[in-house]
């Protein structure tokens, strides 16, 4: 469930920044109510993730 | 993006923003920006690494780019708030498709730089244009 907290970092040095056609990670995230959400909540439609860079 | 949101939801498309940062802050943007769609609280940054998302470096975080979009808001008369919290760490968008697979990976280098809505628009169309 929870990535290597090295994978993105091996990602990159082994030069696979583009995951298309790839497995999503999947994930169990709480939003900002505190609601969780998990990827598989959201299979059977597209999903559009946008990361922030911050919100400050 | 939020202008696109009819022609997204048209097409099925689900949109879950992701931040690093946690409690006050999370709940802050949300209410303040509006924001239509669940604000996903990464804290530990597990996905944005998933996703390849790390650092930038200190040349792209003060580079052109950069300045361009302060000055992009300066013109249409929104002054730059002083940043806060990680201002390193990188963003991104990532598409994914109804069977769990990623459509569209996008590493941003800059604070502009993101995938037009358009070219997500049609990698969905023409995703159902094929099956």
């Amino acid at each position: 469930m929870r990535p290597d907290i090295s994978t993105g970092a091996m990602n990159i040095m082994l030069g696979a920044f583009d995951l298309t056609g790839k497995p999503a990670v999947d994930f169990v995230l709480k939003d900002s109510q505190g609601r969780e959400h998990r990827l598989q909540d959201y299979l059977g439609r597209w999903l559009l993730m946008v990361f922030h860079r911050h919100l400050g | 993006m939020q202008e696109q949101e009819k022609f997204l939801e048209e097409l099925n498309v689900q949109i879950a923003v992701v931040t690093f940062e946690a409690g006050f802050l999370a709940r802050a943007y949300a209410e303040d920006a509006g924001l239509k769609w669940p604000l996903l609280v990464d804290e530990d940054r597990f996905l944005y690494h998933g996703y390849g998302m790390l650092k930038a470096s200190f040349l792209e975080l003060v580079g052109p780019a950069t300045w361009w979009v302060y000055l992009k808001e300066i013109l249409w008369g929104k002054w730059p708030k002083k940043a806060s919290g990680d201002v390193s760490q990188r963003g991104g968008d990532v598409l994914i498709d109804p069977d769990g697979v990623v459509r569209l990976h996008h590493i941003g280098r800059s604070p502009a730089d993101r995938p037009a809505v358009k070219s997500i628009l049609e990698t969905v169309q023409g995703s159902a244009r094929k099956s």
